[in-house]
């Protein structure tokens, strides 16, 4: 008896709270349950509603712990696992650039590079321009540009407008050489009291100043692939000045000045190159190179080291018996230059057999190709 | 042994007169030379040339633009450089330069002949070619 007793209250229980539970909710209370579970559920955005698990039926609004999973940068992490759990495609990391604000973010430290660039914030990024510029390594914009004394590598500029519209205090191209100047802090030492600024962000080495540089020296960069690949001289470089006193340069003033007397202008420009092929070449090699046995008392040092070389002139002035003359030379210096022979080096069938197969070979590094400009102007009295 | 030394005589006087083969004549020169570029030059029979569409930065290191195209004319002559070589020497009011010879053959000195100038240093062998139409 006392058995079927227990069972009727149970069912009784029972009945009484599911019908209580029915009834007694309003049907604003039924909405808000409602909310509260739906409010659970992560696909809500894509229409569909699973069976969500719920401890209160919605009563209360319960929440989820989902801090196992972080983002950083691109990547959703798994804080538990130690696990990379998915990549996110919205490029939130520097949301200050995307303009997005429901995307945020903020800096973990302040700038580790801060003391390269003391006029700026260490909180700032890109100069606070991110529309002109970027910075894909992350470390500092990429060129050679100078602010406050010190260069960077910027990629986003290619010009000195460019450098100045940015706010720059000077540019320069890569390849350049920089006088006295110092690599964090320190001084170069032997003469090299310039900085060569190369082709990236890493290709920084002390180097000899265009003014003093030898043609020895010069030879030398080339030969090991180190230093400046290109240098350009002007009046008053040692250089420069070796050059000016080559027979060849000597023979084309006196035709610029036979070409005044014949009535040549102001504008009037000429090609003079200085060659070394053919048969006449073989007395120049001999006379060039004959600096190597003589210690320079013969021929010219300049000479011995460009070979041939390009050269144009032009007249920029003639006034009281004196002609201004801009002279321009240009010279490579590649393993095919330094290797071929006289006369057969020259030709066509050397050129492009023998001579192409060596510069490739040599197409970087020691050997590889180095080009130096001459750029210098003379005063030259009309007889 | 004597034939030996026979065909190295023959080889060495072959070799020399390949040197010094290969003069053209002013008759040879006049016509119309045009370069790969579509440059243009005719040499007239007066000695007096016309030229077209000349690359400036080939004449003149110093000019900033680089794709700057001129036409001019003046006098030409066959003379020799400097060193004794043999050039045609293009003279006008604001450029003069020697167009220097090649021809064919492995040096380069039979005819028919091209006319150029160096590009630059002549070491990197880049010609400024005009070829006889």
């Amino acid at each position: 008896m006392k058995k079927y007793i227990l069972l009727f209250t149970l069912f009784l229980s029972f009945g009484l709270s599911f019908a209580q539970t029915k009834d007694s909710l309003s049907v604003e209370e039924q909405e808000k349950r409602k909310r509260n579970i739906e409010a659970g559920n992560p696909f809500k955005k894509f229409g569909y509603t699973p069976k969500i698990a719920t401890l209160s039926k919605g009563k209360y609004l319960e929440w989820h712990d989902l801090d196992s999973i972080v983002r950083i940068g691109s990547y959703s992490f798994h804080v538990k696992k130690k696990d990379i759990t998915g990549y996110n495609t919205d490029e939130d990391k520097n949301s200050e650039s995307t303009l997005r604000p429901e995307l945020t973010s903020r800096w973990l430290s302040p700038d580790p590079l801060a003391e390269e660039f003391p006029s700026w914030s260490p909180y700032n990024f890109v100069y606070n321009n991110p529309i002109r510029y970027t910075d894909p390594t992350g470390l500092a914009p990429e060129d050679w540009v100078k602010k406050d004394g010190k260069w960077t590598w910027d990629e986003n500029i290619t010009s000195a407008e460019q450098a100045k519209a940015a706010g720059y205090d000077d540019y320069r191209a890569p390849g350049s050489i920089i006088d006295n100047a110092m690599i964090n802090g320190k001084t170069g030492s032997g003469g090299k009291t310039s900085v060569y600024l190369g082709q990236n962000s890493n290709d920084v080495s002390f180097t000899y100043p265009n003014s003093t540089v030898t043609p020895f020296q010069v030879g030398t960069e080339w030969l090991s692939g180190n230093g400046p690949r290109n240098r350009e001289f002007t009046n008053g470089d040692f250089f420069t000045e070796l050059l000016k006193t080559h027979d060849h340069i000597e023979g084309v003033r006196g035709n610029i000045l036979a070409e005044i007397a014949n009535g040549a202008e102001v504008g009037k420009t000429g090609s003079a190159p200085y060659g070394l092929g053919g048969v006449q070449g073989v007395g120049k090699y001999v006379k060039d190179y004959s600096t190597l046995a003589t210690a320079g008392q013969t021929g010219n040092l300049a000479v011995t080291y460009l070979g041939s070389y390009g050269l144009t002139w032009n007249i920029t002035g003639i006034s009281n018996g004196t002609a201004t003359v801009q002279f321009t030379a240009t010279n490579s210096s590649t393993m095919q230059s330094a290797s071929r022979p006289p006369i057969l080096g020259y030709t066509p069938l050397w050129q492009n057999t023998m001579g192409s197969a060596i510069n490739n070979y040599f197409s970087s590094g020691w050997g590889s190709r180095t080009t130096q400009t001459f750029n210098w102007t003379e005063t030259l009295k009309i007889n | 042994m004597k034939l030996a030394k026979g065909l190295w005589i023959i080889g060495i006087m072959l070799m020399m007169k390949s040197c010094v083969n290969g003069q053209p004549q002013e008759q040879d020169l006049i016509g119309t030379w045009k370069s790969d570029d579509g440059a243009k030059i005719e040499i007239k029979e007066n000695f007096t040339f016309v030229a077209e569409q000349i690359a400036v930065s080939n004449l003149d290191f110093t000019t900033e633009n680089q794709d700057l195209r001129v036409d001019f004319m003046g006098k030409w002559e066959i003379t020799t450089d400097m060193y004794n070589k043999k050039v045609v020497k293009i003279n006008s009011n604001k450029y003069t330069f020697n167009f220097y010879i090649s021809g064919q053959g492995m040096l380069g000195n039979n005819p028919p002949w091209d006319l150029y100038i160096w590009i630059g240093d002549p070491d990197d062998l880049n010609m400024y070619r005009f070829v006889k139409q």
